[in-house]
């Protein structure tokens, strides 16, 4: 796989949510809207970058038959340090992102990216694997938060589309907005992955 | 044996690195965060409480007793039964407070901390209170800060803690939700439908809605209770 294509494939050919079908917990959990969306895949991109190029530069000293308690606290210990970094000298972004942070530890594509890739790859790869995949992860969230929302709330980014008169289907935004919305687009993508196969 | 042995030692020499490296952020990292903290706070104090003349400096001292801060300008000294304030900007003792600065001041009573707004010095004559309100959610505590005036009328609150769900319960902290418990004593928050004059709460966080409402509620009463019953409002 050459270099370019290591950061893209993260963009839809293994897209984390919609084809790998990974980290779906934070996906359900913060897809009701598009700035929650944005806020999450932000701060997931950043701790992912960070975790691949960390690991990927002890990749040669891990043992490999400890290699994911090693992982999980290198992990753990940079998602901390990026909370408390961001609270003591970022107040309003901690303030924004806050409720995010937490939710990374157990967000598996971080692990998964490291059990996958970094710990195999080299540091440029790694890097810009977890970029890509990243963006990916974002760019699900997203798709996932607009839909949600405009049904959901009628809203866009906190600003009212149809007007006062539109009622918004609740559901959307509450859990079970989550698993429709998500199941719905899984199925898409896997329609036109069959139907592309096919032909 | 050995092996494990060599593992284990792996394994805690990573552990310890990053137990190390934890402790060296946490130890720069803390005084920063409490810092914003109380400033969160002093900025929360002076919102709720802003139809006090903002010209005029506004001081707040934090609950805590640690004085490293140089925005502290007043300290409450206990004389012989008598409570009074001296003002001055921490550390520099040199300079004192001017008369007719309205000083902000937090009181202790029956496991209640509030907050008395006053016109520096004259300590008898209360501008207004802040208090803050705490219960807890659908998720964690909420936290809000609300400023009344002597007559018990909530003059301006908001929400400085809250976990709520992201999109639902988050909403609480809206000001769409928060205006209309303007201008209203406790006797008169009740959720219920906007037509019937009553607090609409968020749609769908029913119960994050319910705790902040409750938690004035709740800390007015108390409030009410400490200063042995809030002013009469004037009929004009």
């Amino acid at each position: 796989m050459s270099t370019a294509e290591e950061f893209f494939k993260g963009f839809y050919k293994e897209n984390p949510v919609f084809r790998l079908a990974l980290g779906l917990c934070p996906t359900l959990a913060v897809s009701n809207s598009v700035q929650n969306a944005l806020g999450m895949g932000a701060a997931a991109t950043f701790v992912l970058l960070c975790s691949n190029v960390i690991i990927s530069l002890i990749r040669k000293g891990v043992p490999k038959s400890i290699r994911i308690p090693i992982y999980i606290v290198v992990i753990a210990t940079f998602v901390t340090i990026v909370d408390m970094v961001m609270e003591a000298f970022f107040p309003d972004l901690h303030k924004a992102l806050g409720i995010f942070v937490p939710l990374i530890v157990v967000n598996c594509i971080i692990l998964g990216r490291a059990e996958a890739f970094a710990g195999k790859n080299s540091l440029l790869n790694s890097f810009l694997d977890g970029l890509g995949m990243g963006i990916g992860f974002t760019l699900a969230l997203v798709a996932l938060g607009v839909t949600r929302e405009i049904i959901g709330a009628g809203e866009f980014w906190g600003l009212s589309v149809f007007g006062k008169d539109f009622e918004p289907v609740l559901l959307f935004i509450l859990p079970p907005g989550a698993f429709l919305t998500l199941g719905l687009f899984l199925g898409f993508f896997n329609w036109i992955e069959t139907k592309r196969s096919n032909s | 044996m050995k092996d494990i042995l060599r593992l284990g030692l792996i394994l805690l020499l990573v552990t310890a690195v990053a137990g190390a490296a934890l402790s060296v952020v946490n130890n720069i990292t803390k005084p920063f965060i409490e810092y914003n903290k109380r400033k969160a706070k002093r900025d929360a104090l002076t919102k709720v409480l802003s139809n006090v003349d903002s010209s005029k400096t506004i001081a707040v001292l934090p609950d805590t007793a640690k004085l490293d801060s140089s925005d502290i300008l007043a300290i409450p000294v206990q004389l012989e039964n008598q409570l009074y304030y001296e003002g001055y900007v921490f550390p520099d003792t040199t300079t004192q407070l001017k008369s007719g600065d309205i000083v902000i001041v937090p009181v202790k009573q029956q496991q209640q901390i509030y907050y008395k707004g006053f016109v520096f010095p004259d300590t008898t004559k209360t501008l207004n209170y802040a208090f803050e309100a705490k219960e807890i959610g659908y998720s964690d505590t909420i936290k809000t800060m609300v400023g009344i005036d002597t007559t018990g009328i909530i003059i301006g609150l908001m929400v400085l803690e809250q976990k709520e769900t992201p999109g639902l319960g988050t909403k609480v902290a809206d000001s769409s939700f928060l205006n209309p418990f303007l201008y209203r004593t406790w006797q008169d928050i009740i959720l219920g439908k906007k037509e019937d004059g009553y607090i609409e709460a968020v749609t769908g966080a029913t119960i994050s809605s319910q705790t902040v409402a409750n938690s004035i509620i709740n800390g007015l009463k108390k409030l009410e209770e400490n200063l042995g019953g809030f002013k009469e409002a004037k009929n004009e």
